[in-house]
């Protein structure tokens, strides 16, 4: 005689569940309009995208329940939604930039957002997870729509990407999987809180079983992240995907793998265990540093961005590494920035983007670029600010976001660290500079193989001109908006 | 007027960004016209400056990150108030004299806004916002050499901009630094130099973070060895850019010196004290040797700055009134004589397009006017007694000469160095036959270089002869420094040095 | 009696910018007359004053305005007209004035009249400052400011192109007549100008010393405390000071300048070179003398020098061909002189001398710029001869000149330097007093061997206006003669005013006491005059005798190739010093400068960015390299952890 199973639901605590039922049921309802009617306008999908996007947002910020949920499989606390805000209003940017003024293949296709939306859920699924089967779903989810979102981009180049990522992106998994597997047997648990509590309390033994299991986490997020070795797919994939679709990649996967790495880390930060430190100081250093050097000797400014985004990534992650309350601040802080300054620089690339197949094959060589001040000198300034805001020039945001996270190194005694993101951002500027010099410095190369600003109109206008206002004006809300991050960062008590 | 000094900030900006809706023929007279207003503005705050409080004037404070202590917070004293009021006069002076043609319009909105970020250096009492000035500075000019540079301007701006900023940041974790350290120790976050100006920090602490900000400021400056930027600037700069560069940017690094690394860490100044000198030392006589080699005009001037920096340095770290006055008086005074040296370099230039000496030679019978106020700057420039070159220079050294007699009587070797290379230069330009038939009918200033050079010329007498008006603001101000300096120093020894350097019948 | 103070200064600071107005413009007369008149008006202020200061012994003592002040430092703009400066005042006036006059006349034709004139009363000014400052640094003002418009006048026909340098004794161009010496004014303008640098440091250094010993530049705090100073530091401080007098009274080894300082104006070399601004040095011992009678060792080095150069500096002129740096090489050996007397602590003898040799030297140069203006820049007094009937009162006047040069009874020389071989026998410098007593006899030879040359004998040139050393000699303007009047006269007569002289200077200067008995006396003042009388006999008999001084085969001799090369010192100096320097400097640039520290700092980033293109190896796009490189990173990192886990 079986008690049959009764379940409260009240302790479902389903309103933690209910952005990302929002993004799922808004791309099942995308799907279904297409079914009724052939000829729609991409318009109509996307203000339908944002639409969703903005009640999802409205119910993550307006969440006020306990953090635990669905059996306990949710864990909803306050970086969970301070990411999740970040993700839906970044999304909600780049999803923007589909109205472009060029026609391009993967808009006609519903499908696009409705995978797009998916991707969102799964994103928010692991930001607001500490179960690692929950993390993994998340991940698996948002990756493989992402795979495709890129494949439809319909070149040669985006498929051979698409399938770049997918076959790296399933050995990823498989670390993922291996790491969890021994986690779950050394721990019986694939919670991360408990996992935590259950290795204190053993105080580590198995050592060396944790630290294979740790081998294999860092190579999962390391890859999510790209961080040095498992940066590769990175820069072919970026240079694969639309230039809008790169800056969303540099962006929002990323912070949800940050999430997930600050969680798992954190269990061995906590306890300042000197291998897992010591590991994640090489693997900073080496992601600042490498893909910055190789940044310099890049001919085409996507590659180059490609580049550059590496290496921010890897100071993003010097934040985990101090662990400090003050570093988890600095990183949202950081990413906040980043996600402005990042998304209106490649919005500007997909601003210059043309039909034209230009000459071997990669579309924003430096030279298209050169005296592009004496055609149009408003893209040129504002692509300038955009670039000086990477380099870490004040007053630009960005600048307030390297700031506050060498600060943070600084106080929590890590100066060797400070001083190499410090030199590392010196390297930079001369990338940076290098299109700034070909911008305003240099003569046009009239060639017709290159047309600038052809994909422009309003909507991309708008998109930039609020990535443009944020970079400028950075300097008076970085106040109000740290002291946000500040409430959420401490509630959720990193 | 309690925001006059916002007010000066922020208006070139401003006017700048109007200047975009000026139409491009026009656009001389508005640059010139608000250079003028702005240095009417700064001429004001003078007027209304009270010469006899050394402390802070027309401070402004607004909390901007207010959890990291980071505010808007600007005020001047007699330390800053000429190195302001000198910035707005040769952004005028320049700006009159300005003879380029090529895109005009951006060039002067370009030169309005670095005339902001060079304002805001000077005023700045916080560091994060005297870090964002000091930063911004760089864009503008990397613009201004870049785009109406020489041949190799783009080298040059480039290496201009990488240098300084790696230098700047590696300052910008010493400024972190402190600003931790200063939260460890009070439990509040602020970045105001006012309320660092109350740390008293260990003697080795100190060191590393004086070695922080050198990075930032002897880059700057330039000290050698950290100098070869400066030629290929200078050498590639269009004029305004070089009288800019040589008069203004150049200050900010000495000034850095007097206004964080002297008060903030007077031990590790006073132990500092005779390796800056020998570094200065070096750059003296060292760069005048390379100026007297040089072929070009306008680098022999070049690296006539990089020398003269190097006795502002020596009088800084005299550590005493004299010397940290007289150098704050060289810098004046090299930000007007090496600017107007500039300028008529620049003359010389848009007649002929070459600097070479060799091509030159008897200009005095051809531009007698060009010729004699060429050798007015000269004799500045060498230190002539009466003008304003020398008060600098002599107080400096006087300064330094209570340190050590020694240095002090090798950096002298400046005045004869300093008359060689010039006096050179002024006799292969300007005696002997005109070899060169072109020169024959070169016509002598006129019009707008009379109209900018003028007034400098006027500059050098007065304030030669009648130096007071600066000094005694600048008086009152160093005087309180080196009391703070005093009064913070942990050693004794160093307190001693202090006291010693400063009372005469000390000096051995 | 300030206004007379402040007229005798800036009188000529007035001429000098009203002539500055017409620097550009054609000859105006009137700027020559306005400054003469502005000059003369100084001459009188100062005789005024001079008499002020005799009669009523009150000295006037005046301070202007504040110039430097900060921390300890405060020096105000100050002027004393004592016994001294009042002395040194009357004496520039006096020449300058009559310079100027002469100037009119001498300028007559060139271009740059109106400048020349701006230039001089410049000088006149800042001469003025110099002896009238009632402190170090205000004597420093005027000292680089004569120093500044001795360059202005040196290098007046600047538009002179450089010569070759030469090694040749006797066909120098026009510009040197000889060897290693300047080749343009311009470079003897520099010259002057640096060598002088490098003195002012030494001074600058004294000066520096007394500050920061003492606290004030005011000649009265200094004179009063000096004595309170280490006897070490004192040495020091009057080293140092007489280092920057030795510069500007081109002292060895500072001494090459001055002969080549002639590229000037005669008129120039006159006024600067001769009367005042080479006294320079002179006076600032006397006027420190509190500080120089401390260290009496001090002294005695200043006299040997002294000695020294007075004789180096007769036997150079012994030889000399050109006119003008005979009476260079004389001024020199006449500033030995005064050296000697002052170094032996006889200020007031040197005092003297100053002023005597101010007038006969000047009026002497003057007389040369007629004889030049007369034979259309001829300087070789060998292409000369004979001029005395076509320019009798020139003749005449330089003849008196130099017998007052030689020192002959009862002319102004005589005394003067009389008191100082008296000096020097009397504070028993015997080995002084000979190099002195011989010096005596040689500068009578060499004065009367130049107006030999230049009046006497054969005329050297031709009437003839086909031949290429054609000449047409005329007297000059009466009105220039009449400006050497005066000077002439003073010349003769300034020997007579010694008591009254003594009587006042002694009020701040220390009386002699040496006593030398009144047989030694006399015996000295015979012996003396013997020397010098036979000095002048030999020359005008030798003369008549052959025409000539040297026979060819003497000139092969060392001696004469030494002397007719100073001593080789421009030689050495062209060697040691400039050549190298310029050779060190092209290195310091090209080789310091470019090759080692900025290639340094250039190798630094194209390192990194070639470390960007080795690391690029690893984009290769190729999908399984990528799926390598993830699994290289896993695999590695096990191996640590494998080796971390087994240590723990």
């Amino acid at each position: 005689m079986i008690e049959p199973i009764s379940i409260d639901l009240a302790s479902l605590n389903i309103p933690s569940l209910a952005p990302m039922l929002v993004a799922i049921v808004g791309a099942l309802i995308i799907l279904c309009i297409d079914l009724f009617s052939k000829k729609l306008d991409k318009s109509l999908y996307v203000m339908l995208t944002i639409l969703f996007l903005m009640i999802d947002l409205g119910l993550v910020v307006g969440y006020t329940g306990g953090t635990r949920g669905f059996f306990d499989m949710m864990y909803v606390d306050g970086i969970s939604i301070l990411s999740q805000i970040i993700i839906l209003v970044a999304s909600a940017l780049f999803i923007l930039l589909a109205l472009s003024q060029k026609r391009f293949h993967e808009y006609r296709y519903p499908e696009y957002f409705a995978l797009f939306m998916f991707m969102i859920a799964g994103f928010q699924f692991m930001v607001s997870s500490d179960s690692l089967i929950l993390i993994f779903v998340g991940l698996e989810t948002s990756s493989m729509a992402l795979y495709t979102l890129i494949a439809m981009h319909n070149r040669a180049r985006s498929t051979e990407a698409a399938i770049k990522y997918f076959t790296m992106g399933a050995l990823a998994a498989a670390f993922f999987a291996f790491g969890s597997m021994i986690f779950y047997a050394l721990t019986g648990s694939v919670e991360l809180s408990i996992i935590s509590e259950v290795l204190v309390a053993s105080n580590f033994d198995n050592y060396p079983i944790i630290l294979i299991g740790v081998v294999f986490m860092i190579g999962a997020l390391g890859f999510k992240l790209s961080l040095v070795p498992f940066h590769i797919w990175a820069p072919d994939v970026y240079d694969g995907s639309s230039s809008a679709l790169a800056g969303f990649m540099s962006i929002v996967p990323k912070i949800a793998g940050f999430i997930v790495a600050l969680r798992f880390f954190e269990i061995f930060i906590a306890v300042e265990n000197a291998w897992v430190q010591a590991i994640l100081y090489i693997i900073v250093v080496i992601t600042m540093t490498i893909p910055n050097m190789i940044a310099l000797v890049q001919t085409d400014v996507k590659r180059m961005l490609a580049y550059s985004s590496i290496s921010h990534a890897g100071f993003a992650m010097g934040a985990i590494l101090i662990g400090t309350t003050q570093a988890t601040s600095a990183l949202f802080l950081y990413w906040i920035l980043f996600l402005f300054t990042n998304l209106g620089s490649f919005a500007m690339l997909w601003v210059h983007r043309s039909k034209k197949d230009v000459l071997n094959d990669s579309d924003h060589p430096f030279e298209k670029f050169s005296g592009l001040v004496k055609s149009s000198p408003i893209a040129a300034a504002i692509m300038g600010m955009f670039m000086l805001s990477l380099a870490g020039v004040p007053p630009f945001s960005l600048f307030w976001g390297k700031m506050y996270l060498i600060g943070s190194a600084v106080n929590a005694g890590y100066l060797i660290l400070a001083l190499i993101m410090a030199v590392n951002s010196a390297i930079a500027v001369y990338y940076y500079l290098k299109l700034i010099v070909y911008m305003f410095l240099k003569d046009p190369v009239d060639d017709d193989r290159m047309v600038v600003m052809g994909n422009v109109n309003t909507t991309l206008k708008t998109v930039i001109g609020i990535s443009v206002m944020i970079t400028v004006a950075s300097i008076i809300f970085i106040d109000p908006l740290l002291e946000m991050i500040n409430y959420y960062v401490q509630i959720s008590g990193y | 007027m309690e925001h006059i000094l916002s007010i000066l900030i922020f208006f070139p900006a401003v006017a700048a960004l109007m200047a975009f809706i000026v139409d491009k023929d026009s656009i001389r007279v508005y640059g010139i016209t608000v250079a003028a207003i702005e240095f009417v503005l700064s001429a004001y705050m003078w007027y209304m400056f009270d010469g006899n409080n050394a402390g802070m004037q027309f401070t402004e404070f607004m909390p901007i990150i207010a959890q990291y202590g980071i505010s808007y917070n600007v005020g001047i004293d007699g330390i800053s108030l000429f190195l302001i009021i000198m910035t707005t006069f040769m952004t005028m002076i320049s700006l009159i004299g300005l003879t380029e043609k090529r895109d005009l319009k951006n060039l002067i909105i370009t030169v309005l806004f670095l005339e902001m970020t060079m304002v805001g250096v000077f005023v700045a009492l916080d560091a994060m916002i005297f870090y964002v000035f000091w930063e911004l500075s760089l864009v503008p000019m990397l613009y201004i050499v870049g785009a109406w540079g020489g041949n190799l301007r783009i080298y040059a701006s480039i290496k201009f901009f990488l240098y300084t900023f790696l230098g700047s940041l590696v300052m910008l974790v010493g400024m972190l630094y402190l600003a931790y350290v200063y939260s460890q120790t009070t439990g509040a976050w602020s970045f105001n130099l006012m309320d660092w100006n109350m740390l008293i920090l260990p003697f080795d602490m100190q060191m590393w973070l004086f070695i922080a900000f050198f990075a930032g400021f002897a880059i700057k400056v330039p000290m050698v060895p950290f100098h070869t930027w400066l030629p290929y600037a200078h050498g590639q700069a269009p004029t305004i850019g070089s009288v800019i560069l040589a008069a203004v940017l150049l200050k900010m690094g000495t000034y850095g010196f007097i206004r964080f690394s002297l008060p903030l860490f007077p031990d590790a100044s006073v132990a500092m004290m005779i390796p800056m000198g020998v570094l200065a030392l070096i750059a003296i006589i060292y760069t005048a040797m390379v100026a007297y080699a040089q072929e070009d005009m306008k680098q022999v001037i070049a690296y006539s700055s990089v020398s003269h920096m190097g006795v502002i340095i020596l009088g800084i770290f005299a550590l005493n009134v004299e010397g940290i006055g007289g150098s704050l008086f060289l810098m004046i005074s090299h930000g007007i004589v090496s600017g107007a040296l500039f300028m008529l370099v620049g003359v010389i230039y848009d007649r002929r397009h070459t600097k070479m000496m060799s091509e030159f030679g008897g200009l005095a019978a051809v531009m007698p006017m060009y010729a004699v106020v060429f050798g007015i700057m000269l004799m500045a420039s060498v230190g002539l007694p009466l003008t304003i070159g020398f008060v600098g220079e002599f107080l400096s050294l006087l300064g330094f000469f209570a340190v050590s007699p020694i240095l002090t009587v090798a950096a002298g070797m400046t005045i004869i160095l300093g008359a060689v290379y010039m006096l050179v230069l002024y006799k292969k330009t300007f005696f002997g036959p005109i070899t060169n038939p072109i020169n024959k009918k070169l016509e002598d200033i006129k019009g707008r270089e009379v109209a900018a050079l003028v007034p400098l010329v006027m500059l050098v007498v007065y304030l030669g002869v009648y130096p007071k008006p600066i000094l005694d603001p600048v008086n009152n101000s160093v005087k309180q420094l080196v009391q703070v300096m005093h009064i913070k120093a942990i050693t004794p020894e160093a307190k001693e040095k202090i006291a010693s350097v400063n009372t005469i019948g000390e000096a051995k | 009696m300030e206004g007379f103070l402040y007229t005798a200064l800036f009188a000529p600071l007035v001429g000098s910018l009203i002539a500055a107005l017409f620097g550009n413009s054609p000859k105006k007369l009137f700027v020559g007359l306005i400054t003469s008149g502005l000059l003369a008006t100084a001459m009188i202020a100062s005789l005024i004053l001079l008499m002020h200061v005799f009669s009523t012994e009150h000295t006037i003592h005046v301070t202007m305005m504040d110039w430097i002040v900060i921390g300890n430092v405060n020096i105000p703009f100050g002027f004393v007209v004592d016994q001294v400066s009042v002395v040194m005042m009357v004496v520039v006036t006096i020449v300058s004035t009559m310079v100027h006059i002469h100037s009119i006349g001498y300028m007559d034709h060139d271009k740059g009249f109106n400048r020349f004139f701006s230039y001089l009363s410049a000088f006149v000014f800042s001469m003025m400052i110099l002896v009238m400052s009632d402190n170090f640094a205000g004597l420093f003002i005027g000292w680089e400011g004569v120093g500044l418009c001795s360059w202005l006048l040196i290098g007046f026909w600047y538009h002179k192109e450089d010569k070759e340098v030469v090694d040749d004794m006797y066909n120098s161009p026009y510009s040197t007549l000889s060897p290693h010496s300047s080749i343009s004014p311009g470079y003897a303008a520099n010259e002057a100008f640096i060598m002088n640098r490098v003195a002012d440091l030494g001074m600058l250094v004294g000066i520096f010393l007394i500050f920061w010993n003492i606290g004030s530049l005011q000649y009265d705090v200094v004179f009063a405390e000096i004595g309170n100073l280490g006897h070490g530091l004192i040495v020091a401080i009057a080293i140092f000071l007489f280092i920057g007098a030795m510069g500007k009274s081109a002292q060895f080894p500072f001494n090459a300048w001055l002969a080549n300082a002639m590229e000037g104006p005669t008129p120039v070399s006159a006024l600067i070179h001769a009367a005042t601004m080479v006294t320079a040095g002179v006076y600032l011992v006397i006027r420190a003398n509190e500080i120089f009678v401390v260290v009496p060792e001090v002294g005695y080095f200043i006299a040997s020098l002294g000695a020294f150069v007075a004789i180096g500096a007769a036997t150079m002129a012994l030889v000399a061909t050109n006119m003008k740096k005979i009476i260079a090489y004389s001024t020199l050996s006449q500033l030995g002189y005064m050296f000697v007397a002052a170094g032996l602590g006889a200020y007031w003898v040197a005092l003297f001398h100053l002023a005597t040799h101010a007038f006969f030297k000047s009026v002497l140069f003057l007389g040369a710029g007629n004889v030049m203006h007369a034979m259309n820049d001829e300087i070789n007094i060998k292409k000369m001869g004979g001029l005395k009937k076509y320019m009798p009162h020139t003749a005449l006047i330089m003849t008196v000149a130099s017998v007052a040069l030689a020192g002959i009874y009862p002319l102004a020389g005589f005394f003067s330097k009389d008191l100082i071989l008296e000096v020097a026998f009397g504070s028993h410098a015997y080995i002084l007093w000979l190099v002195l007593w011989i010096t005596a006899g040689l500068t009578a030879f060499y004065s009367f061997r130049l107006v030999m040359y230049v009046f006497h004998g054969k005329e050297n040139w031709s009437h003839d206006k086909e031949d290429d050393n054609y000449q047409h000699p005329h007297e000059t303007y009466p009105f220039v003669i009449a400006a050497m009047a005066p000077l002439a006269i003073l010349a003769v007569s300034a020997g007579w005013m010694e008591h009254s002289f003594v009587e006042m200077v002694t009020k701040v200067l220390p009386v002699l006491d040496i006593h030398v008995s009144t047989g030694t006396f006399w015996a000295l003042v015979a012996v003396t005059s013997a020397i010098a009388l036979s000095g002048i006999a030999f020359a005008v008999y030798k003369f008549n005798k052959d025409g000539q001084y040297y026979g060819e085969k003497m000139k092969d001799t060392f001696v004469y190739r030494l002397l007719a090369n100073q001593y080789y010192i421009p030689y050495l100096m062209e060697r040691v010093i400039i050549k190298p320097y310029l050779e060190m400097s092209k290195v310091s640039w090209k080789e310091v400068d470019l090759k080692i520290i900025d290639t340094f700092v250039d190798s630094v980033a194209k390192t990194i960015y070639n470390m960007g293109q080795g690391s690029r190896a690893m984009q290769t796009g190729n999908l399984s390299k990528a799926l390598k490189w993830m699994t290289l990173g896993v695999v590695i990192l096990l191996l640590a952890a494998a080796a971390a886990g087994n240590l723990k």
